[in-house]
Parts: C-alpha cells; sequence; structure tokens
C-alpha cells in the first residue's frame, strides 16, 4: 500500500493530475473529507425534511393526508437514524477528522490514503442503500432508530420486510466504512505525528477525535452483531432474539430467543456512539474558544484527562437506557452510579470551558457565538441527562417528550452548535475565503433561539407524561388541551430553523467564490493547519519540509511575549519579547 | 454585549417557564411520593448549577470581551481551584444518587401483601387475568394461545381453573392495597404505564417482568403503552379505574373464571330462527341488511363481534350518544335479547346464514390500497376480521354503513363512551382518513376485496407501499 | 515512558534550545503493524460480544448443546481436530516462509503456496462439517446452538478468506522487494496466528456440554 505520509519529502509523482483522480477518485485526505462532508450534510437536509413533517402531524394533527400513522413511524425512525449516525457519526469524523487529523498534527496525508478513498465510496454505498428502502415496496421500516425486535421484523409494524433489511444491510456497510476510516484516523494520530508533536502537545481537537475514533472501533462491533443476528432472525428464520410468539393473532415458528439480549448489545454500541458524537464535539468547542477568546485552553491536563475518562466510562453506563426495560432490576443501582459518575468529568469540561472565557480577550465572532451557543445548550442537556441516569427518576420520564427533548439538546442541538462552529473556524482554511459574518450571525441567533424554543417547553411536555412515538396524542384524561396549543409552537419553531438553515447553505455556496479573502492564518491561531504554504493546502499539505514542533497548541497571550499567539512550529529562538523577565516567570 | 443579555434572559426565562408552565406531573395516585422528592432534589441541584454556570458565562463574555489594549490571562491550570470544583460536583452527585438509589431498592423490593395482577399486552390491546379464589395464577404457554384460549392457559393445571379473566382494557383496582402487576406480552414489546402512578416497566415476549404501586386515590386512569409496539402503538390505551374495596369486590364477583369462559352454551340454530324474526324486519330474512332502512348486513359477520355489540347496545355504550340515530334504535331491539341463551340462539342462527356479497363502489382503488394497509393489520388483509386483534369482518358490510360508522368515529359520534375501548382505538386510527374522499376510497377497495377475495395475494397486499 | 506519566506532561512549560526530549526521541515506525493491532482489538471485541450472546443463550431453555451426550453430533469431534491440524500447521509453514524472508533472498514461494494450501484444507474442512451436520438434520434453525455454530464458523471463516487474499496481495506486490516482503509477512503470521488462537477457543466454545455453559454463564452472571 503507497503511503506519503511517513516520509518527509513530498513524493512529486504521487500527485494527481486529472480532475477524476484529483476530486472524485482522491486519496488527498482534504478532498476526501469534503466528500464526506456534502454527503452527510445531503442526508442530513433529508432527515432535517423527515422531522419536520413528523413535527407538522404533532402540531397540527389531522391536517395532512399523506402522513398516516405507517407514515410517521418512518420518518421518526428514518430521521433518528440518519441524523445519529449517518450525519453526525459521519460529518465529525469521516469530515472534520480526516480534514483536520493530518493538519493538526503535521502529517502529509493519512497513514493509508488509499484505504481512506475506499471508506469514502463504502460510505456512500451505505447511504445509497439507506436511500434504497425509500422506494422498496412496504417503504423504510419504521421500527424507531434503536429496532428493537421482535417488532422490528414482524408485520405491524412498516417496512418489516424490504425497509428492515436494507437498514441492516446500510448499517453492517457503514460500520466496515468506519472500521477501515477509524483505522486511518488512529494509526495517523499514533505514526504521523510530525517532530516534536507528543501526544500532550496534541490540540484537544485531536485528542477528541482520537478517543472518539477508538470508541467507534470497540463500539461499532456490537452493532454489527446485532444487525447481523437480526438479519438472520428475520432472514433465515433463526431464534437468537425472537421468543415464542404470535404475530397479529398468529402463532409463530420462533422460540427461546431474547429480545433483551439485542437492546444490551445495541446500547453497548448505543451509548459510546453518544460520545463518537460529543467527544470531536467537545474537542473542537475547545480550540475554538482558545482562538478566539486568545487565551489558553484553561486546565488542558483536565481536559485530556477527562476526554479518557468519558471514553473508558462510557462503555459501563449503558444499560442506563434500560432502567424500565424488563431487564434485572438490581442492574439499575450498578448502572445510575456509574452514569452519574460520568458526569464529574463531563462537568469538569463545562468549568474549563468557562474558566477559557474568564479573563480572555473575546472576539465576539461567528464560531465564537456558536461556541457559546454550545457551552449554553450542553449545559442544558447535561443537567437533563442526570434526571435520566438517576434511575428512579427515570421511571416517570423514561418514553417521554423529556427523553426526547434531552437528547436532542444533548446529542442534537450542542453537537450542531460545535459543527456550525468548526464550519464557520475551519472554511477558510478548507477554501481560502470566509463566510458571510452577518449570514453567519442571524445564522446563529435564529438557530440558537429557535432551537431553545422548541427543546425548552418539550421537556414539561415529558414531565406532564406525553410518551414519544404517538401518532395522536388525542383521547386520554390527563393531556390538556394547552398540550395541543404547545406542540403547535413547538412545530412553528422547529420550521423555521429547518428553514433557517438553507441560509447556511446558501452561504457556504456563496462564499466558496465571493467570501472574504482570508489568507494563510485569519483567526491568528497557534494550531499547526494554520501554518500551511498554501490556503487551501495542497496535496501534501506541507512545502518542502514538515513542520517541527517546539510547544503545545495554546500558546496564547503569553506574557511577555509581543504577539498575542505563537504557532506551535515556532521555536523559542525566534520569538520577540517585549517583557524577557516576565515571560520567563510565566514559564516557572 | 447581545449575547450576554441573550444569555441572561434566556436563564431568567427559562425560570419563569418552569415556574408559569401549566404542563406539570398528573397529580398523584400512588405511594410513590418519593419518586416526585427525589424529582425535586434533583430539580434544585441541576437548576442551581444551570443558573450559577450560565449567568457565570453571560458575566465573562460582557466583562471580557475584546478590548485592543487589553491581553488575555495566561493560566495553563490552577489545581487548586480544579479540585474544589471536582469536589464541589462530586457532592452534588451525591445529593442526588443516594436518594435515587434508595427508592429504586423500594421499588424492586416488592411488599409481601401484594396482590398480584397480571397485565398481558398484545398488538394494540391489553386484558387482564387475576389468581381467583386459590391466590395463584395458573402456569401460560403462548404456544397455547388461540381464539378459545387467549390467554394461553394450561388447563392441565388446576391453579388456572380459577383465574379471572378480563378481556377488555379496563383494569379495576382497589383502594390503598399494594398490588404487584406482572407484565406478559403475547408478541412484542410494550411497556405498562400509568403517569398518575409514576412507575413503568416494559412488556417482553418470552418473560414475565414486574411493578408494584398502591393506588392512593379513587378515578379513572390511563394506561398508556410506551414502547413503540407497531402502527397503532399510539392507539393502545388502556385504563385502571380506582375504587373502593366494596365495589371492587362486586365488579370481581362478576368476571368470568377461565374454566367458565371454557364452557359457554354454544346455542340452538332452529331456537334462534324464530327469534330472528324480529331481527329480519329491518336486517332482512337472510341477515343480508337493508340500506333503505340503514340496517347493516349480520350474515358473514363474526359471531364475537355481533355479542359484543348487542352487549354494548344492551348497557349503553353504544347507541346512546347524540346524533346516533339508528343506534338508538337499536337499543330498544337489543334489550330483548338479554337473556344468555337466547343470545346464543340467535348468534348461532346468524352463523348459518351464507355472507352477503356488497355492490362495488366508486372510489380511487389505488388511494384506497394504500390506505387500508394501515386498517389490514387489524381487520385482515382480506378484511375478513380476525378475532385476536379484536377487529370484526368488514366485507359483508355494505358501503353506506361503512361510510356512516366511519363518519361516526371521526365525529366522536360512535367510541365516545368510557368503556368502549375498542371503538375508542378506531376513533384514533380513523384520524388516519382525511376527508370524505380517503373514506370512499377505501370503502370502495373493501367492497372490491369481497369480490375478488380469492384472486388477491395476502402477501403483497400487507406489504403495500 | 509509560503513559500514564507521559498523560501528567506538563505541555505548557518551555523547553531549553536543543534540549526539548520530543525532538530528541528518535521516532520508530510502522503504521501497518499498528493498523493491524487494533483490527486484531476489533475482531477481538466482535467475537468477544458473539461469545457473550452465546452464553445468555444458552441459558434459555430451549438451547441444546452440540456435544455432551454420545448421540450429540460433536461429542466426537475428529473433523474438527483434523481442521485444527491444518490451520496450525499453516501458521507454522508461515512461521517458516518467515524465516526464509528473514535471510534475504532465499526461496519464500514454496512456503507460502504450503501455508495457502494447508489454510484451503482448513476451509475445505469446515464446509464438509457443515454438510456433515446438515445430513444429520441440524439445521441452521433447528436450535440456536446449531445457529450459533453456523454463525461461529462462518465469521470465523470469513476472517481467515481475509487473511489469504491480504496474504496472496502481499505476496504479489512484494514478491521483489525482499525487506518489505519480510515486514509484511510478518504482520500476516502474527495474523494468523491470531486466527488459530481464535479458533482454538471458538472450538472450545462450541463442543462443551450444558454443565459448562451453565458454569460459564454462571460467572458471567447471566
Amino acid at each position: 500500500m503507497s503511503h506519503i505520509a511517513v516520509t518527509d519529502q513530498p513524493d512529486e509523482s504521487k500527485h494527481p493530475h486529472s480532475f477524476i483522480t484529483k476530486y472524485i477518485w482522491s486519496q488527498d485526505h482534504k478532498v476526501i473529507a469534503i466528500q464526506y462532508a456534502i454527503t452527510a450534510i445531503f442526508v442530513g437536509l433529508v432527515a432535517l425534511l423527515l422531522s419536520a413533517l413528523m413535527r407538522l402531524q404533532l402540531g397540527f394533527p389531522d391536517r395532512f393526508s399523506f402522513i398516516d400513522p405507517s407514515a410517521y413511524l418512518q420518518f421518526v425512525t428514518m430521521h433518528g437514524m440518519i441524523m445519529v449516525i449517518y450525519l453526525l457519526t459521519a460529518l465529525l469524523l469521516g469530515g472534520f477528522g480526516n480534514y483536520l487529523i493530518p493538519l493538526m498534527i503535521g502529517a502529509r496525508d493519512m497513514v493509508f490514503p488509499y484505504l481512506n478513498m475506499l471508506s469514502y465510496w463504502t460510505y456512500l454505498l451505505s447511504v445509497v442503500l439507506l436511500l434504497a428502502s425509500f422506494f422498496v415496496v412496504g417503504g423504510p421500516t419504521g421500527a424507531g432508530w434503536t429496532l428493537y425486535p421482535p417488532q422490528a421484523i414482524l408485520p405491524g409494524t412498516p417496512g418489516a420486510d424490504g425497509g428492515i433489511v436494507l437498514m441492516l444491510l446500510s448499517l453492517a456497510i457503514f460500520i466496515v466504512a468506519f472500521t477501515m476510516g477509524g483505522l486511518n484516523y488512529v494509526t495517523t494520530i499514533l505514526q504521523a505525528r510530525s517532530k516534536g508533536m507528543t501526544l500532550m502537545r496534541m490540540p484537544l481537537t485531536i485528542w477528541g477525535i482520537f478517543i472518539a475514533t477508538i470508541l467507534g472501533l470497540l463500539a461499532f462491533p456490537a452493532l454489527l452483531v446485532s444487525a447481523i443476528m437480526m438479519l438472520l432472525d428475520k432472514v433465515a428464520g433463526t431464534s437468537f432474539f425472537m421468543p415464542a410468539l404470535l404475530s397479529l393473532g398468529e402463532q409463530l415458528d420462533y422460540s427461546g430467543g431474547s429480545p433483551i439480549l439485542f437492546q444490551h448489545l445495541f446500547w453497548f454500541f448505543g451509548h459510546p456512539e453518544v460520545y463518537i458524537v460529543a467527544l470531536p464535539a467537545f474537542g473542537m468547542v475547545s480550540d475554538v474558544l482558545a482562538t478566539h477568546a486568545r487565551k489558553n485552553i484553561f486546565g488542558y491536563r483536565m481536559m485530556v484527562w477527562a476526554i479518557v475518562a468519558i471514553g473508558g466510562l462510557s462503555f459501563v453506563v449503558w444499560a442506563h437506557h434500560m432502567y424500565v426495560s424488563g431487564m434485572n432490576p438490581y442492574f439499575g443501582f450498578f448502572f445510575a452510579t456509574t452514569t452519574l459518575i460520568i458526569a464529574v468529568p463531563t462537568a469538569l469540561k463545562v468549568y474549563n470551558w468557562v474558566l477559557t472565557l474568564w479573563r480572555g480577550n473575546i472576539h465576539l465572532t461567528t464560531p465564537m457565538l456558536f461556541a457559546i451557543g454550545f457551552i449554553f445548550t450542553f449545559v442544558h442537556g447535561g443537567l437533563t441527562g442526570l434526571f435520566l441516569g438517576n434511575v428512579v427518576v427515570d421511571l416517570p420520564l423514561s418514553d417521554t417528550y423529556f427523553v426526547v427533548a434531552h437528547f436532542h439538546m444533548v446529542m442534537g442541538v450542542s453537537p450542531i452548535m460545535v459543527l456550525f462552529a468548526a464550519i464557520y473556524h475551519w472554511f477558510p482554511k478548507a477554501t481560502g475565503r470566509f463566510l458571510h459574518e452577518g449570514w453567519g450571525k442571524f445564522h446563529f441567533w435564529a438557530t440558537f433561539l429557535g432551537t431553545y424554543a422548541v427543546y425548552l417547553p418539550m421537556h414539561y411536555l415529558g414531565f406532564l407524561g406525553v410518551p414519544r412515538r404517538y401518532f395522536a396524542m388525542a383521547g386520554t384524561d390527563f393531556i390538556p388541551e394547552s398540550a395541543q396549543t404547545l406542540n403547535a409552537s413547538i412545530t412553528v419553531s422547529a420550521i423555521i430553523v429547518g428553514v433557517v438553515q438553507l441560509v447556511f447553505i446558501v452561504n457556504l455556496i456563496w462564499s466558496v467564490r465571493h467570501g472574504k479573502a482570508a489568507g494563510n492564518n485569519p483567526w491568528q491561531a497557534t494550531t499547526l493547519e494554520w501554518q500551511t504554504e498554501h490556503t487551501p493546502p495542497g496535496h501534501g499539505n506541507w512545502g518542502k519540509t514538515v513542520p517541527v514542533v517546539y510547544r503545545w497548541a495554546y500558546d496564547y497571550s503569553v506574557p511577555g511575549v509581543k504577539e498575542d499567539f505563537i504557532p506551535q512550529n515556532v521555536p523559542n529562538e525566534q520569538l520577540q519579547f517585549t517583557d524577557k523577565q516576565r515571560y520567563e516567570e510565566s514559564q516557572q | 454585549m447581545a449575547i450576554t443579555i441573550i444569555l441572561v434572559l434566556l436563564v431568567l426565562g427559562s425560570i419563569a417557564f418552569h415556574f408559569i408552565s401549566p404542563w406539570w406531573f398528573t397529580p398523584i395516585a400512588s405511594n410513590w411520593q418519593s419518586i416526585d422528592t427525589t424529582i425535586e432534589i434533583t430539580f434544585w441541584v441541576t437548576g442551581f448549577v444551570f443558573v450559577a454556570v450560565n449567568l457565570f458565562l453571560a458575566y465573562a463574555v460582557f466583562r471580557y470581551r475584546f478590548n485592543k489594549d487589553r491581553k488575555a490571562d495566561y493560566q495553563p491550570e490552577n489545581k487548586k481551584l480544579e479540585t474544589w470544583l471536582t469536589l464541589f460536583t462530586t457532592i452534588g452527585i451525591v445529593a442526588m444518587l443516594a436518594p435515587g438509589l434508595y427508592v429504586w431498592g423500594q421499588f424492586v423490593d416488592v411488599p409481601a401483601d401484594a396482590t398480584e395482577v397480571e397485565a398481558v399486552g398484545q398488538q394494540w390491546h391489553w386484558s387482564f387475568r387475576l389468581p381467583g379464589a386459590d391466590g395463584k395464577l395458573g402456569e401460560v404457554d403462548s404456544r397455547l394461545v388461540s381464539d378459545q384460549n387467549p390467554f394461553g392457559i394450561n388447563s392441565a393445571d388446576p391453579a388456572g381453573q380459577d383465574d379471572i379473566l378480563i378481556q377488555r382494557n379496563e383494569l379495576v383496582l382497589p383502594l390503598d392495597k399494594p398490588v404487584k402487576v406482572l407484565l406478559r406480552s403475547k408478541d412484542v414489546l410494550h411497556n405498562f404505564a400509568v403517569p398518575q402512578f409514576r412507575v413503568k416497566m416494559d412488556l417482553v415476549p418470552g418473560m414475565v417482568t414486574y411493578l408494584w404501586f398502591t393506588p392512593t386515590r379513587e378515578g379513572s386512569f390511563d394506561i398508556m403503552c410506551e414502547e413503540l409496539c407497531g402502527v397503532a402503538h399510539f392507539a393502545m390505551r388502556g385504563k385502571v379505574r380506582v375504587t373502593a374495596e366494596t365495589e371492587y369486590q362486586q365488579w370481581l364477583a362478576a368476571q368470568p373464571t377461565f374454566a367458565q369462559s371454557q364452557s359457554r352454551y354454544a346455542g340452538d340454530t332452529s331456537q334462534g330462527q324464530a327469534l330472528f324474526q324480529v331481527c329480519a324486519a329491518c336486517h332482512g330474512a337472510v341477515g343480508e341488511g337493508n340500506s333503505q332502512l340503514n340496517a347493516p348486513a349480520l350474515a358473514g359477520q363474526s359471531r364475537w363481534y355481533l355479542k359484543r355489540q348487542l352487549q354494548h347496545y344492551q348497557q349503553g355504550i353504544r347507541g346512546s350518544s347524540e346524533g346516533d340515530v339508528y343506534g338508538a334504535q337499536m337499543v330498544a331491539m337489543a334489550n330483548m335479547l338479554r337473556d344468555e341463551r337466547n343470545l346464543a340462539n340467535v348468534l348461532s342462527f346468524i352463523d348459518s346464514l351464507p355472507p352477503p356479497q356488497p355492490k362495488a363502489r366508486q372510489g380511487d382503488l389505488q388511494r384506497g390500497r394504500s390506505l387500508y394497509r394501515n386498517c389490514s393489520y387489524c381487520h385482515g388483509s382480506q378484511a375478513q376480521g380476525i378475532y385476536a386483534m379484536n377487529a370484526p369482518a368488514l366485507t359483508s358490510l355494505d358501503g353506506a354503513y361503512l361510510r356512516r360508522q366511519l363518519n361516526y368515529f371521526k365525529q366522536g359520534i360512535r367510541g365516545s363512551h368510557k368503556s368502549d375501548f375498542y371503538g375508542a382505538q378506531m376513533q384514533l386510527m380513523a384520524q388516519s382518513l382525511h376527508g370524505e374522499q380517503d373514506s370512499a376510497a377505501v370503502i370502495a377497495y373493501i367492497a372490491s376485496l369481497s369480490a375478488d377475495a380469492a384472486i388477491s395475494d395476502d402477501a403483497t397486499l400487507r406489504s403495500a407501499p | 515512558m509509560s503513559v500514564l506519566s507521559r498523560l501528567r506532561e506538563k505541555p505548557w512549560l518551555a523547553q531549553p534550545a536543543g534540549m526539548d526530549p520530543a525532538l530528541q526521541r528518535a521516532r520508530r515506525r510502522w503504521p501497518e503493524h499498528t493498523a493491524l493491532m487494533f483490527m486484531l482489538a476489533i475482531s477481538t471485541v466482535l467475537f468477544f460480544l458473539f461469545t457473550i450472546t452465546f452464553l445468555g443463550r444458552t441459558q434459555l431453555p430451549d438451547f441444546q448443546p452440540l456435544a455432551g451426550m454420545p448421540w450429540q453430533p460433536l461429542t466426537n469431534s475428529v473433523m474438527l481436530w483434523l481442521n485444527t491440524l491444518w490451520l496450525a500447521l499453516s501458521g507454522l509453514a508461515m512461521q517458516l516462509s518467515l524465516r526464509q524472508s528473514r535471510r534475504l533472498h532465499k526461496k519464500v514461494g514454496p512456503w507460502l503456496v504450503l501455508a495457502t494450501l494447508l489454510v484451503g484444507f482448513f476451509l475445505a474442512g469446515q464446509w464438509l462439517v457443515w454438510q456433515q451436520l446438515l445430513a444429520q438434520g441440524y439445521g441452521l434453525r433447528t436450535n440456536p446452538a446449531n445457529s450459533y455454530f453456523y454463525l461461529f464458523t462462518a465469521v470465523h471463516g470469513v476472517h481467515v478468506m481475509a487473511g489469504v487474499i491480504a496474504l496472496l496481495r502481499v505476496w504479489w506486490h512484494s514478491r521483489r522487494q525482499p525487506l518489505k516482503l519480510s515486514r509484511s509477512l510478518q504482520l500476516c503470521t502474527t495474523y494468523w496466528h491470531f486466527l488459530l488462537l481464535l479458533w482454538l477457543v471458538l472450538f472450545a466454545l462450541l463442543t462443551r456440554s450444558a454443565d459448562t455453559y451453565n458454569t460459564l454463564a454462571a460467572m458471567c452472571g447471566f
């Protein structure tokens, strides 16, 4: 397998020349990253549309004739699955991971560029299969994104024939794609760092991506295992997860399997998945905050330890999704304890972000606004997680809209705030131009306030006890009329937020050609990706030699130094001091 | 600047929303006050952190906004501060976790004097089983489930003979007595949740799960299925009625046991024929129905359904609501069949009649076929009706009658009585038909099914787009 | 330096010019090796999870083990022992080919052909075991134990086939570069030993009696 990252000299003969090798069958990590990002954003828009459709039904029931109970469940399911797997995982790791890893650690490319390319095309195949399920007889599966058997593969659930089979196949292929990409990310981080880039000098973005990828590599097999076994149950009639049961009044051939086993497997993947999304977001937001506040990240070591600790703990909390699943109730004691322990490192991260801003010199640029929006929404989502993690508090709240509101806050809104922050922050590197600042600010305000107007009230529907995944709420004694009014207002806010994203898309497309020129290091950042010779960087990233790293990633506003930032590749000898003594004191 | 103001406003607004929100926990009706207390503690701890962190954030953003004459501080870490923060967070976590685990201990540990009740879930109905005089529930096996034995009780087990079977969506419980609800599912995952009781648990096919509570307030409460169980998940509702002990005993005495349910009088066709003459005046000599008189066909309809409807008329569950003119007529007629044996005889006679063939109807068959997919899960792909799903046959009914009933469901004329659970479910399902055209299409499709029932194929229909 | 002490470094402290330990360290780079280690970890997790579900499934009443009683098909597992032998010998051939390739310019080809052939025997042998089980009426869906037997052997078989493809690729691409070949062969050989180890664990797991399963499951807390 050919790779150029390991040698220090760029291999001229490897540079692609035709359009096809440069932009389609490209092995350049930056092109692959953009391919990943565009595909992920495209399916993300499909999922956004689906969420708007299901919000229409909830807000204005009985008004839209194309939404029947089956269609509603299909919207819910596909919205969830696409957002969690095909958008967030793919965009954060496939998109940002691919783009940033080699640039931030000073490598010329991923260590296995061919494998990297294969990873993207396999991902695309999984997306095609996923979308194909919309066009098979019976439509896509409507089993909820958790795909719980037995109902997922039985009639009575929409898409129980073709839809679920395509879904499982698509997931299996996605996992293969992710594994190819993930092997590349971890190996590149471990083996291709440039000279002087010790682990503790890596920016937190890389730490987040690194640990998240390890989580992914070890957690996705659980999903693969459950997908294979469920596929066999569906297609070959085995009974891994299927007990003896009836379906719509008829006895079926299955016997003896355990549906709970599937749930354990699913959440053994599903919980780390939360952190597969969260950790890269944690990392990227740290870098955005430090850069735009002109201050080092507060408690860098604590931040790294917290990422590692959260990563480790995320494998022993999975059953907090299953407190009311009928599993042995004594498990509740263990999993409630581990779950609440994980809150400690997470809380420390929040404190450190806020303390990074404290005594900073804060530029309220669009990326910074999104980062602040992230802190606010993440605090909200994290705290509501303490309700659900504490086993007995979960009893009245699980399977209600409180859960929906919580995970959208913590896994939907806050990572997406980071994604936007990251796009506004790194877009100038990828294209050489800024995104339009005014439209960016409008985008921020509408998204931030709009999503809060959607999800804050939704928690209260959960307190009331309104169950999730209901096509219609009518006909109960305990849900008052006013809840319907609230649902309508949530729908209106959600649709406004959805439409505003089009402004962002237009901004993206427009700015590629017409945005303000940015130069090599527009934010005056310290990390290596901003120190390239060209913007956007060419194939091989660096000019004649790869950069040598002399310092950590957060030398902002170092006392006694003339500039308020020192790039990682600047040696001490080249520093210009205003007050050398103060500088030396600060280094004690 | 704007961001500071907005952050402060959001914090204040969230607090204000919390206090003025009319959407809050339903008034509790069980012993689980302690769960509410734990939630309150959680609210205080998390609320404090929410306000403190976000106000600090807002202040920091305001205080240290960009100033070209100032340089940011340089502070890689502060061990002391970080230690204190860790400590405070840990204390907060313990303050929430300790009471939580204590209360969970109570939930796991069922009191010895709790009486057992079994709640059986199936797509999309509830039924219940009580242990009967011997205080023991009989053995069950899902392989034994059939139309004659819907609970799948093993008839060889003597403990099962006196089990009391409640084949409807309503459970009655005595006030202030702890109950352990054993949960069993016949088909897929379900969840037994009553918001006012605070507790819930999944039903898992292949195993028995449980939860317990003590009802502390009289009243009727909704049982919601809160685990996605298929298309009609949202329509899988039940009721728990909590009453005083005396009323509970009366109710209990009226419920059949397993042994009784197995030995019902079968009915006599010839005696039924004589009784049927009264019905024939409107419904026709061979029960073929008469659309001039607004009387539906009876021949071809399932016996169990006719029986339930007659009983509903007798009990004022059907035909009593305003606007149901024809139903009101039927109430008087149904009252003539109050005798259990007479009822069985008439039903036996109707059973022996040949099913009529309703006329084909105008309507968009393609659309009808796709709309009917949601109906087919319960009513069957040939609209033949499925007893296990509590769904009557539709094929023998003429279009005018079907349309009228659909409208009744949509307008709340039928299915609004609090004991008409199946009607209430139809009200919800009828929501998926929007407007006259949808109804016409679905009715035309149903009519086309009875015409060529033999031709069309079950498998393709269930998965029709 | 251990991972823990590395994680305690204070990276913000200035390093005196020319004394930065980070710049002194010479780095041994072998990305393929790192990637292989991760791959083995992933496969281990995969089989570990299958095994856990398997042990959970053994505790449900309809599970009938394939071995333990004289009439059960795997009680007398000569065929499986024979297959194990093929796989072990193939590993040995790989080890020998690796030794040859380290003494550069020695013939490696014959040993690789032998290793591939032996692995082919293994796969064919597994296929025969399947046929035999089917002929005796132990179909995929007749019992969960059978389902797991087919599942485990199939997933292991896929791993073996992937190994063969990788080996052929390595040989084709570096047949004229002895140094590169020897490095790649080392990785292949490691993978071969992993396959054998994995198979031994699966073999042991699939041919236990009900009592052993009960003990194992009890240890896992089922």
